[in-house]
């Protein structure tokens, strides 16, 4: 039996040829597909996992959950009490004509050096002004016994959601510290210590630690409460028990808590998904809204709020290792990527926030051993040298170190107690030497002169 | 036939032959125009959009017709082979030369006439700083360069298309020059400011035209001159490819080759040299684009303008090889299948753009582009891939539509614009979807492929541009059709609720005179010379308080009230003073309590007039202000002291005010009614305000026709809810409702509007209420009707 060879006409050897050409694209692009597809599911399981594990510890995850989390942990009980503060210290701008005289409330100047005694052309009109305001002063002395932090009405829209009241507040605080330069001029401890004591109840009324602008704008208000009490130790004011009272208002507050809350606060931001587009002006490129939905876009950036979250873990370390996973971000970003291009894009920037938190607690400590100072003064009749002596007044060792740069500088001359930290702008640690006055004014290292 | 006639015989061939180019150019510069400046475009947010394409085209015009005219002067007639009749009338080359250059000069005056005059038009109506946005007289003088440049070309190159090629080349030298120049001086420490580009490039342009007019002129005469034997050999050679190859494979008898294959290789050949020029203007771009992203900005433009015009002119090459000379005839008479035809034509050229797009993206994502992100480049790929599409689709069309290879590569670029433009203005104005708009891209591809039969065996007759008009129908009017379902589908306010409210609305206002705008009195210093400077303007105008007194006065007149009664209730202490404060300096709170109550009562006298003059108001804004006002008198009654502060009388009035409900209730339906009678009225004018509110802003983020085309409906449909809701009764309303207008009024944020402000409150307990500081003060429609206070209000009675 003979078999008929098969012969294969040129136009079916052609199509043949034709159909390689097909198959080959469509299976890599099949693979590619499920490669993806693989990627995708992946993702999209880690998201699952991480938003079960925030849902489970009652954190926020978007805007509704943002505003249950927020009322959970606010008070409602001094919400009228603090929102008719802010209207009456708004108010004097319609009732005086020259409010601009004024100083720190308004752009009015304090002569420099205000010691008690010398010349203050604008006191007597400093002075009525007060006066004029004392009611809303008591108010605020009033408020101190309600519990904080206070609720405010607040319309959480991610990245775009407004704080009118965390920013009123300064102009509480403005109001304080005009009383206390007022008290400090006429050696007034009571008065001084009253506006300190308040100054100190509005932070606590607006400490808005949800998010970083919340928590970084609670800071400057501590900020200002500590340099003002080191300004005040500058004169021959406080009794002993008046400085106990002094460094009860320098309680430390919970790092960790603060931390976790306001990376918590960033994530669900984050995820608010009207806006997840729109941070950085990414919507402003086009039709890059619906790739930043994608789950391998978005689980780069819930792994990273997880690492950042984790930072906590070493408190005493919170800067370094911050500025560590940062550069390690930095150096990882893949352009190829998205997820990790969006992940490096939305992400705030919780190494500056570390450093700001870092610094508040080093100016807290600073301010503490001013206290401790003046109280070891007063107790033995001379100034503490060295510092190890405070241990004498009840102050240990780490109370008079900063966190991670060393102990604080000390010098005594002329009979007065300098105290200084180290530079703010981050160049330089804390010195041996008694910084310059007249130094470069980039460079500001906070002093304290006890008297 | 003596040579006045032949010269005037000659310049009518000329004109006639311009006349297309002449014709076209305008009309389309006109449509353009006038879509450009219609007053919707004009006044929204379409200004960038008519900027540029007033740029484009006012300034694209003149140079488009002379990089054009010698193409069709003399590459046509070459094409014809007209020109060897020409060379036998009894005139000179030169005159020849002379008369096509003068006709083509006199059209380019012509359109720049035209171009001036359009430029003026629009600079006075539309774009007052046109001639800022664009190097207006540079481009005018571009085109003078450009047109003895393209005859020279055209003399010179056999074919008239590889002429308009080249014709790109030619016109970036000056560009080239002037960044040679700068770089120079730059080199050599001389600054060279901006503005001075210009006056640089002039002069080259002017010297670059002289240029060309000789080498036109004398490659125009070398042209027409005898032929030389040697030239004639010249073209008797085999092309270097067919040089050394056996007869026998010049004849075409090679091994067998598969019909798609040889179609291939046949439209390779038909058009190597077109297609390689094309793939060097492509990869001139891509290079202009690559180091002008990063280094001198000026080369990104240029970089555009390339891609643009070598996309299209790789549309355009699609049918036209065939085209000429009705060379498709060979094809068709021997039986190849009109797909089979399409898709070989298609395969090449669309390979170069796709090879180009990929080249591109390896471009972009180089190490040097490093500090550009993926998130930015996507969305440029995906774009400039869709534009390079839609370019391509439409020029194969137009390719496939003329018979001219050069009216052709001349109207394909203008139609892409056209169509291109026609999708931005679909995608801004209409609101239609990105994704419907560049599907519409296929179209041109469909119906190339469908009139391929027709093509090839030269049927153009009424069913051929039949099916055309049907397919720009299609084009111009499928993305108007989302827009026209929502027009139709949208719902409008109920019949009966309009007759109602026009009902109201004729009732006579209680107070008709205009709105008044309360101020603190700027000459007033102290507080009792500012509450009687506010009581003098309430009592010389009548009108009712505007709502934009609130912030800047209200509030802090009842913060003011507020230190006043709380310094009654507790005295204020004496202060430390170097010395005596001058009396009354503050004129605030002072010693005697008497004066405080009676500054108190002033205030609170002031603040009730205030909200009885916004009650009075025909708009709604002002009915939710003076809810603002009344709900901060009953938390001020609501202290022990104030009855006796007040006064009997006076107390007796705020809580006559207050407890009125009624009146508000009416009030309040009186302005929802004049608000929207005038809303009617002045819709042309104030289509965006309704009763003091900016409306809530697009429907779908783009599309300024349709927002404004739906907002009156969608307003009558909040308007009909906001009276429906006042017309109530007193019992608290559903969390439903209250979302439903809450997200109608734009008061309502979050995603999709679900929920209502909670920076805004409702005022159910006045006395826990967050009364609003003015940092947080924000007026929301209708946000305090029916809430608790008004329950706590009329208890008061």
């Amino acid at each position: 039996m003979t078999t008929k060879p098969t012969m294969i006409s040129p136009t079916r050897r052609h199509r043949r040829r034709w159909l390689w050409w097909i198959a080959v694209p469509l299976v890599a692009m099949v693979v590619l597909l499920i490669a993806g597809l693989w990627q995708e599911r992946q993702a999209s399981r880690f998201i699952e996992g991480e938003l079960t594990r925030v849902r489970s510890a009652g954190l926020p995850y978007d805007d509704e959950s943002m505003a249950r989390w927020y009322a959970d942990n606010t008070h409602r009980e001094g919400t009228a009490a603090w929102s008719e503060i802010l209207r009456l210290v708004e108010s004097p701008t319609f009732m005086i004509s020259d409010f601009d005289r004024l100083p720190i409330v308004s752009v009015g100047e304090l002569p420099t050096p205000l010691l008690p005694g010398s010349s203050w052309p604008d006191e007597p009109f400093v002075a009525e002004f007060l006066g004029t305001m004392r009611p809303v002063i008591q108010r605020i002395d009033a408020a101190r016994s309600l519990p904080t932090p206070v609720w405010m009405p607040i319309e959480f829209e991610g990245v775009a959601t407004l704080l009118p009241e965390v920013q009123s507040s300064r102009s509480i605080l403005r109001l304080l510290n005009l009383e206390l330069t007022h008290a400090l001029y006429h050696q007034d401890s009571d008065r001084a210590l009253r506006a300190l004591v308040c100054m100190r109840a509005t932070a606590d009324a607006f400490a808005m630690n949800l998010f970083m602008v919340g928590e970084l704008m609670t800071i400057a208000l501590h900020g200002v409460l500590h340099g003002e009490i080191g300004r005040s130790l500058e004169g021959e004011l406080w009794s002993a028990e008046e400085l106990v009272r002094l460094d009860d208002l320098l309680e430390p507050r919970d790092l960790r808590s603060r931390w976790l809350s306001a990376i918590a606060g960033e994530r669900a931001m984050a995820l608010s998904g009207t806006d997840l587009a729109n941070v950085g002006g990414l919507d402003q490129i086009g039709g890059i809204g619906p790739l930043l939905r994608l789950p391998s876009v978005q689980a780069p950036l819930l792994d990273g709020y997880r690492q950042v979250e984790r930072l906590v873990d070493d408190p005493n370390h919170l800067r370094v290792r911050s500025q560590k996973l940062e550069t390690t971000l930095r150096n990882g970003q893949n352009r190829l990527s998205l997820g990790k291009t969006t992940q490096l894009f939305l992400l705030p920037a919780f190494s500056g926030f570390a450093r700001a938190i870092e610094s508040n607690e080093d100016s807290r400590r600073m301010t503490r051993t001013a206290l401790a100072v003046k109280r070891f003064q007063l107790e033995y009749g001379r100034w503490p040298r060295p510092l190890s002596e405070l241990a004498q007044v009840g102050f240990s060792e780490t109370q008079w170190h900063t966190v991670s740069r060393g102990p604080l500088g000390w010098e005594i001359e002329d009979d007065v107690f300098y105290l200084w930290s180290y530079d703010l702008s981050n160049q330089y640690d804390v010195g041996p030497e008694r910084p310059d006055e007249e130094m470069d004014s980039k460079v500001y290292v906070p002093t304290i002169r006890i008297r | 036939m003596n040579t006045q006639v032949a010269i005037a015989h000659l310049a009518w061939k000329e004109l006639r032959q311009l006349i297309p180019l002449l014709i076209m150019l305008p009309i389309i510069t006109l449509l353009i125009v006038a879509i450009a400046t219609s007053r919707d475009l004009a006044g929204g947010q379409g200004q960038r959009i008519v900027a540029t394409a007033l740029a484009f085209v006012l300034s694209g015009m003149p140079g488009l017709y002379a990089a054009g005219a010698g193409a069709l002067l003399v590459g046509f007639e070459k094409e014809q082979r007209t020109l060897d009749w020409l060379r036998s009338l009894p005139i000179t080359s030169l005159q020849i030369i002379g008369v096509k250059l003068a006709v083509a000069l006199a059209g380019l005056l012509v359109l720049w006439a035209l171009a001036i005059a359009f430029g003026q038009a629009v600079a006075q109506s539309a774009v007052p700083d046109l001639y800022e946005r664009i190097p207006f007289v540079g481009l005018l003088n571009y085109a003078l360069y450009l047109l003895p440049a393209g005859f020279a070309l055209a003399w010179w190159c056999r074919s008239a298309a590889v002429s308009l090629l080249l014709i790109v080349p030619v016109a970036m030298l000056p560009l080239l020059v002037m960044q040679l120049t700068i770089l120079t001086l730059e080199k050599s420490g001389k600054f060279l400011l901006s503005q001075s580009y210009y006056q640089l490039l002039n002069p080259l342009l002017l010297f670059g035209a002289v240029i060309g007019l000789f080498a036109a002129v004398s490659l125009g005469r070398r042209y027409l001159a005898p032929q030389s034997p040697h030239r004639e050999r010249w073209l008797t050679h085999w092309p270097t490819w067919q040089r050394y190859a056996a007869g026998r494979r010049r004849l075409g008898y090679g091994p067998v080759v598969p019909p798609t294959s040889a179609l291939l290789w046949q439209f390779a050949n038909q058009n190597r040299a077109v297609l390689c020029g094309v793939s060097l203007l492509l990869a001139a771009s891509i290079l202009a684009l690559a180091t002008g992203a990063l280094d001198p900005p000026g080369l990104v433009p240029g970089g555009f303008l390339l891609a643009f015009l070598a996309t299209s002119w790789l549309g355009v090459v699609v049918f036209q090889g065939d085209s000429a000379h009705e060379r498709i005839r060979f094809l068709a008479d021997r039986g190849i299948s009109p797909a089979t035809v399409w898709w070989t034509r298609q395969l090449i050229p669309s390979a170069i753009l796709s090879a180009t797009i990929v080249v591109a993206i390896v471009a972009f994502l180089s190490p040097k582009f490093q500090e550009i992100s993926l998130a930015q480049i996507i969305p440029i790929v995906m774009s400039s891939a869709f534009a390079v599409t839609a370019v391509y689709a439409v020029s194969q069309w137009v390719g496939q539509l003329f018979d001219s290879p050069i009216l052709a590569a001349l109207g394909a670029p203008v139609v892409s614009v056209l169509a291109f433009g026609w999708g931005v203005y679909a995608v801004e104005m209409f609101g239609t979807g990105i994704i419907l708009v560049a599907s519409l891209a296929i179209i041109p591809l469909i119906l190339t492929r469908l009139m391929s039969r027709r093509w090839m065996d030269r049927r153009f007759g009424a069913s051929f541009w039949g099916v055309q008009a049907a397919a720009l129908s299609l084009v111009v009017f499928t993305p108007m059709v989302p827009l026209m379902v929502d027009v139709f589908r949208q719902p409008r306010m109920p019949r009966e609720i309009a007759l109602q409210m026009e009902a109201a609305a004729r009732a006579r206002l209680p107070n008709e005179s205009p709105l008044i705008e309360l101020t603190a009195g700027e000459s007033s210093t102290t507080l009792d010379q500012r509450l009687r400077s506010i009581q003098t303007q309430l009592e010389e105008s009548p009108g009712p308080v505007s709502a934009s007194s609130m912030q800047h006065l209200v509030l802090p007149l009842q913060g003011t009230a507020t230190l006043l009664r709380l310094s009654l209730k507790q005295p204020t202490e004496s202060i430390d003073a170097d010395q005596d404060p001058p009396p009354d300096s503050l004129g605030i709170v002072v010693p005697d309590p008497e004066v405080t109550s009676e500054r108190y009562r002033q205030a609170l006298e002031i603040v009730l007039r205030v909200a009885q003059r916004m009650r009075q108001s025909p708009r709604i804004i002002e009915q939710d202000a003076a809810d603002m006002v009344e709900i901060w008198l009953l938390q001020e009654l609501s202290h022990d002291t104030v009855q006796d502060t007040l006064g009997e009388s006076l107390y007796r009035q705020v809580v006559d005010q207050l407890a009125d409900t009624a009146a508000r209730t009416e009030a309040r339906k009186q302005a929802i009614a004049h608000s929207w009678s005038r809303f009617q009225n002045e819709r042309d004018g104030g289509m965006r305000t309704f009763g003091g509110y900016d409306f809530p802003g697009h429907v779908h983020g783009r599309g300024y026709l349709r927002d404004r085309w739906l907002t009156h409906h969608r307003i009558g449909l909040a308007v009909a809810q906001l009276w429906t809701f006042v017309s109530g009764g007193p019992q608290p309303p559903d969390n439903t409702t209250l979302t439903l207008i809450a997200s109608q009024w734009g008061n309502a944020t979050g995603r999709n509007g679900s929920k209502r402000s909670a920076a805004n409150p409702r005022a159910d307990d006045p006395s826990t209420y967050p009364y609003p500081s003015n940092q947080r003060f924000r007026l929301s429609t209708a946000n305090q009707w029916r809430a608790g206070w008004e329950r706590h209000a009329a208890d008061l009675k």
